[in-house]
């Protein structure tokens, strides 16, 4: 009763004391947050109660964003101005944290990683490597930060969970001052923002000019993979990739093949909302070529 | 008054020097002061922009179609400009008859041609990049057997596609071409971005040179050390690059030079709006619009370096270089003594100024240009300084 009636006031646009209830929750989230978004959790220790995974609803914000605002955002002048320490805390040292040398770096980025369902799944699938989802939106990047936190503390003991992080970021933007040239091995875009509208296509996160910079980052043999629930949108991806010189299309055996096509289709929280609602998926990998000589 | 020269171009094939005056182009012999030519855009009505329907609305009457850019073909044959309201790419033969005139969608920012004077490189506002052929440009009909086959694949037909692109707006670009004949494009964005592009294989993105902290909105390439970038904007400094391996050599200040009295308020702000070199003198100059300040530079092989040589204080909107024996146009923007439009300078091997022939620039300067009203009815000429970002959120 008394959540049905909290709801429906949130419905509404919610009243003070819900506001001042996720005020509350978002504040006492951060401050963990600010705590232990650095800290390396040992798995011998066992007076530290387990953190709680945190609950999607106090982190919602409008599912768009516009990629053109000059939105308040932080950024390196280049990759090498960039510390990583802060993001993989157990996985790279602080010292060296701006350095390029000998110290893991990226390899696979999940662009507009929303809240961070594809990102949990392949840590595990991948524990080697370090992998980076990047959002515009800043509560969802919270949550994701949030959920993240929980994750590495709850599995301490197996170490798991340090090699994904996530960052507030314009992805459209700001890429090359991340990541060198040829540094990832895989890229995701998972329900990307359809844009419909013709005028706003060039806000639509595939591109021919944005597959370029694609390109750039993602050394040859590395996989851009996408997925989306509109089928307009899906041609459109498959149009400027396909038509890109340094991408080929990947078929649909190779597809049933690969596990992360597999993840992408179960493990994205969009990927499952269209499950339920028993709406199709579309799918389309491209592999990235050698550069002609 | 009389409007005052917002571009000039120099052509020294002909030694002609060509002149955007509002929405005009004008053509002078350099050496008479004779003016040759004349281009005044035809009747509104018959060009309307090619989607009215998106943008009408916004399109003011106190906004002219002027001219923001204006190059010459490295040939001679052309002269090339870009234009404000109608988002036009005017280009002009040495006569100053018109070749073509093409709207884009978006607002063109800067514009460049191929060393072999085939092809304009245009970028715009939204950040794309467009090759458009000078060669199609003139003879269209030759050009529709050989470019059958390119057409019916781009589906689109004469809608251009870009060739890169920017997610900021495009504010500097120029092409370059080494001595085995590997052509690049380097391109600036209001995102403090420097991006070096094959051409034309334009979706090879060679590097980034990243350095920068505000919009990059000059690039300038010394013809005397093809490797070198000298790039600004508004940061407080200009960045001296080796583009080929994307080393930023050194970061030159530029801040305490134009306030050398700085206090310690940060809000003097630097606005670099032109970079110009003087390859006989080996000299670099930029301009920051807001103090209107030149300033010189040497640019030294061994080391790798820019050192400050002099400065020299005047209100202008644009220098074109003739390439010998140190000579300098500029267009001179005093609203209170509008008889003098143009100078003509001697620069020496030590970056002094002196002005000669003047004459020659007062006889030019009583042609050139019209009779306006009043300074209101020039649009905003120094607006380098509002691409400083300004965070929403």
């Amino acid at each position: 009763m008394a959540d049905d009636q909290n709801s429906q006031l949130v419905r509404e646009g919610g009243s003070t004391s819900n506001k001042r209830k996720r005020a509350d929750y978002r504040q006492s989230q951060q401050a963990r947050r600010q705590e232990l978004k650095t800290a390396v959790f040992e798995g011998n220790d066992n007076s530290q109660d387990k953190i709680k995974l945190p609950k999607k609803k106090y982190y919602r914000q409008r599912a768009h964003s516009n990629p053109f605002s000059d939105h308040l955002l932080e950024y390196p002048i280049s990759p090498s101005h960039m510390d990583w320490h802060k993001l993989y805390p157990a996985l790279i040292p602080a010292e060296s944290g701006t350095t390029t040398q000998a110290v893991k770096k990226v390899d696979i980025v999940d662009v507009g990683c929303g809240f961070g369902g594809l990102l949990v799944s392949l840590a595990t699938e991948f524990p080697d490597k370090l992998i980076l989802g990047m959002e515009i939106r800043v509560q969802v990047t919270h949550y994701v930060e949030d959920r993240i936190i929980a994750l590495r503390q709850q599995h301490a003991l197996q170490g798991t969970y340090n090699n994904i992080a996530v960052l507030r970021a314009n992805a459209m933007k700001f890429l090359p001052n991340f990541f060198e040239k040829g540094q990832l091995s895989k890229m995701f875009f998972c329900f990307p923002d359809p844009h419909f509208k013709l005028r706003k296509h060039k806000a639509r996160i595939v591109t021919s000019t944005l597959a370029s910079e694609y390109a750039f980052l993602v050394r040859p043999g590395g996989i851009i993979y996408t997925i989306t629930d509109v089928l307009d949108l899906h041609q459109w991806m498959v149009k400027h990739l396909e038509a890109h010189p340094l991408f080929k299309r990947l078929s649909k055996d190779w597809e049933d093949e690969d596990p992360c096509v597999k993840i992408m289709r179960k493990d994205t929280e969009e990927g499952k909302k269209v499950e339920r609602n028993k709406g199709d998926k579309w799918v389309a990998c491209f592999v990235r070529l050698d550069d002609p000589e | 008054m009389k409007h005052p020269i917002q571009k000039l171009a120099y052509d020294h094939t002909s030694k002609a020097l060509y002149l955007a005056v509002g929405e005009r182009i004008q053509k002078f012999d350099s050496v008479t002061g004779e003016l040759r030519n004349q281009w005044i855009p035809p009747a509104q009505e018959n060009r309307e922009p090619e989607e009215p329907k998106v943008k009408k609305a916004k399109i003011d009457d106190n906004q002219h179609n002027v001219f923001r850019t204006l190059t010459c073909s490295p040939d001679g044959r052309y002269v090339v400009g870009s234009t404000d309201e109608q988002k036009s790419l005017v280009v002009l033969d040495a006569d100053l008859l018109e070749v073509n005139i093409r709207n884009f969608p978006k607002r063109p920012s800067a514009i460049d041609i191929t060393g072999d004077s085939s092809t304009v490189i245009l970028g715009d506002k939204f950040g794309d990049v467009y090759a458009v052929p000078i060669c199609d440009l003139v003879h269209p009909a030759s050009a529709g057997l050989s470019k059958i086959s390119e057409v019916s694949e781009n589906e689109s037909g004469s809608e251009l596609e870009p060739i890169l692109g920017h997610v900021s707006m495009l504010v500097d670009l120029l092409v370059t071409e080494d001595q085995r004949g590997m052509r690049h494009i380097i391109s600036s964005d209001r995102d403090e971005h420097v991006r070096v592009t094959k051409y034309p294989e334009s979706y090879i993105i060679e590097r980034f040179c990243l350095g920068h902290e505000q919009f990059v909105s000059q690039l300038l390439i010394p013809k005397w050390s093809p490797n070198t970038l000298i790039s600004g904007g508004g940061d407080d400094f200009l960045a001296h690059w080796d583009w080929t391996t994307g080393e930023l050599l050194e970061k030159v200040d530029i801040h305490s030079l134009l306030y050398p009295n700085g206090s310690e308020e940060e809000s003097e702000e630097v606005a670099v709006s032109g970079i110009w070199q003087v390859p006989e003198r080996q000299l670099v100059i930029a301009y920051d619009e807001t103090v209107k300040l030149l300033l010189i530079f040497k640019l030294h092989n061994e080391p790798r370096r820019l050192e400050y040589i002099n400065s020299f204080s005047s209100s202008i909107l644009d220098v074109a270089m003739t390439g010998e024996n140190g000579e300098a146009w500029l267009s001179i923007d005093d609203p209170s003594d509008s008889h003098q439009l143009i100078r003509k300078f001697i620069i020496s091997e030590q970056g002094e100024l002196t002005p000669v022939d003047s004459e020659l620039t007062q006889a030019i300067s009583d042609k050139a240009s019209f009779t306006i009203a009043s300074r209101d009815d020039v649009v905003a000429l120094h607006s380098i300084a509002l691409l400083r970002k300004h965070a929403e959120h």
